[in-house]
């Protein structure tokens, strides 16, 4: 499908918000899934890239997709140049999402860096289970979002979230806003007040956040979800680029496609050893 | 594209029927089917093996009855993993990979994918492979038995591990050797497909003519590398990968070129392909139909706008049959 640019700007050094208007017939996305998209005609970038979807609304006859990336290399960086109205070729949307478990009075969130991604369209998703649940005597849930990013100034989208979510705890690696180290080590001051039976976490950031995450989940019953990246190609379960280690039934070491399988996995489903 | 070729294709309406044409000329719809060897395609496109899956992957994307065949991941005896990640990287105009030959094994894809392949009206042809010849003869056995596969088409890229690693693709005798024994047991038309990473292709495909190969393809990827600057460390897990896309098209190209001219049996090119401009050079050098790969990834319709632009050159030519096209390069 042809997407056109509405929106295209820098939030923090390096970080873009994009918005795009795509055709109605664009089928509604579940938090998690993903989008691959070619950002510029020709043969050089060659490949599609995946990015999750941060948001997306319907408007009358169009929808709105949004995705925030950072630029890594040439393909981002060709991203951030478009101007409004550029057309682009949009595969979507991909792959499993987010499992959402709205009776649990704990949903926690945990967001390190470019992990903020996809996890921003699930909170606005529980945000609006819950809050329409309320409105017929639901029971007690909260929202709670762990953010963590290197400094105060890629705190990015903060507002959107407030929006969504009263429960907003912060973590930078150089202290220059809320707690003075990593979005994990966060967590774990608060990890006591949870427990399985109330909780469900998600989460995703860099592979040795997730790594992390874990290993304090290992020998937990915590129902874990976690969003997962990789190179890709295809984008639809056909090249077997994506693979990352998960485990079988019997605990056996197995391939798992990040499009098709994940991105999102339970996190003891993966195999973390590497 | 001009007037004349616009109007032929939108005013045609079935195979072979002289339709009116806006400029007051009669045309015929071009016959864009085509013989290789044994085998009979409805056009000249195919899906290069490890681009197209099993083809399920595919089917909500394309018709794969519209395909000239599709050509399915490469089938070991034994399931194989394959190997961690990162298992690709892209490049200037195509990309590396290092999957590691992952597939189901060949009694799963026969009981498990096989089936879905059947309700299609698309040739489908089982790449297969093996470690040692008795491998592949065994793996060759099992789908001579099974319903719906209507030919064979050998990766001779691997290690022969009874001989030391040496690929079975780098030796003319060896390559001729898995050809033969594959014949052996099996009655299915055999293209065995060639890897480029070796002095002399034309030589290698003389031993595999004399093997008793049907068809020949070519190329299969390159090996090549990628390297993080700044980690210092190499793109792939695997250090090394095949190259493969646009990058690969004027080796490719050559290569298909120098090995049509030494054999008799037919030729499928593959190296790059990415529009109906690219299948048609390869055609004209004497490719008898081609395989379209990593355009796939980029454009999962790739094969259909292909044919689109095919068909569209054979009117604007008047050429009736594609097979006029294949081997009219002219050298003088």
């Amino acid at each position: 499908m042809t997407g056109r640019v509405m929106m295209n700007r820098e939030l923090a050094a390096g970080i873009y918000l994009i918005s795009l208007r795509l055709p109605e017939a664009f089928p509604t996305p579940a938090p998690g899934q993903f989008v691959m998209i070619k950002v510029m005609d020709g043969h050089d970038p060659l490949l599609r890239r995946p990015f999750s979807i941060h948001a997306f609304t319907r408007v009358k006859d169009y929808a709105i997709l949004e995705i925030l990336y950072k630029v890594v290399g040439r393909a981002t960086k060709l991203l951030s140049s478009l101007p409004g109205e550029a057309a682009i070729s949009i595969m979507g949307p991909l792959g499993q999402g987010f499992a959402l478990i709205p009776a649990r009075k704990n949903i926690i969130i945990i967001a390190g860096g470019m992990g903020l991604a996809p996890l921003s369209f699930l909170v606005q998703q529980y945000m609006n289970v819950i809050r329409s649940d309320a409105s017929h005597g639901g029971l007690f849930r909260r929202v709670i979002c762990y953010i963590g990013a290197a400094g105060a100034d890629f705190l990015v989208e903060l507002e959107k979230i407030e929006a969504c979510c009263e429960d907003i705890r912060v973590s930078t690696d150089d202290g220059s806003c809320g707690f003075h180290g990593n979005v994990i080590e966060l967590f774990r001051r608060d990890q006591a007040f949870y427990n399985p039976d109330d909780a469900a976490v998600y989460a995703c950031g860099p592979a040795i956040m997730l790594k992390a995450l874990a290993k304090i989940f290992a020998e937990t019953e915590f129902f874990c979800q976690v969003s997962m990246e990789e190179r890709m190609a295809c984008g639809l379960g056909a090249c077997l680029g994506c693979a990352v280690a998960g485990k079988g039934q019997e605990g056996q070491m197995t391939y798992q496609r990040v499009c098709q399988e994940g991105p999102v996995f339970n996190i003891r489903d993966l195999n973390w050893k590497e | 594209m001009n007037e004349n070729a616009f109007h032929g294709q939108t005013m045609s309406n079935s195979l072979n029927e002289p339709t009116g044409k806006g400029m007051n000329e009669l045309t015929v719809t071009p016959q864009m089917g085509i013989d290789v060897g044994p085998l009979y395609f409805k056009n000249p496109l195919l899906t290069a093996s490890g681009t197209f899956g099993y083809g399920a992957e595919y089917a909500s994307f394309v018709d794969l009855s519209r395909l000239g065949a599709l050509i399915v991941k490469g089938l070991s005896l034994k399931p194989r993993m394959g190997n961690p990640p990162p298992r690709i990287m892209e490049t200037a105009g195509g990309m590396l990979n290092a999957i590691g030959l992952e597939n189901i094994g060949v009694k799963a894809f026969i009981a498990e994918k096989l089936p879905f392949l059947r309700d299609f009206d698309v040739p489908v042809i089982a790449n297969i492979f093996g470690e040692t010849v008795d491998e592949y003869q065994a793996v060759a056995a099992l789908l001579a038995r099974a319903e719906g596969v209507c030919a064979l088409e050998l990766n001779i890229s691997c290690p022969n591990v009874k001989k030391g690693g040496v690929a079975f693709g780098s030796d003319p005798d060896l390559a001729a050797e898995v050809t033969r024994r594959v014949k052996e047991v099996s009655s299915l038309p055999l293209i065995v497909k060639l890897t480029p990473n070796v002095t002399d292709i034309a030589l290698i495909a003389e031993g595999v003519e004399a093997g008793g190969a049907d068809v020949l393809s070519l190329i299969n990827t390159i090996t090549g590398m990628s390297v993080d600057a700044e980690r210092r460390v190499p793109r792939l897990k695997n250090i090394t990968g095949g190259l493969s896309g646009p990058a690969l098209k004027p080796i490719a190209l050559r290569m298909v070129w120098q090995v049509v001219n030494r054999v008799s049996i037919p030729v499928i090119g593959i190296g790059g392909i990415a529009t109906a401009n690219d299948v048609l050079e390869f055609l004209i050098v004497g490719a008898r139909a081609v395989q379209i790969g990593t355009a796939n990834f980029v454009n999962p319709s790739a094969v259909i706008d292909i044919l689109d632009g095919i068909q569209a050159y054979l009117v604007r030519h008047h050429i009736d049959n594609i097979g006029d096209l294949v081997g009219t390069l002219r050298v003088d």
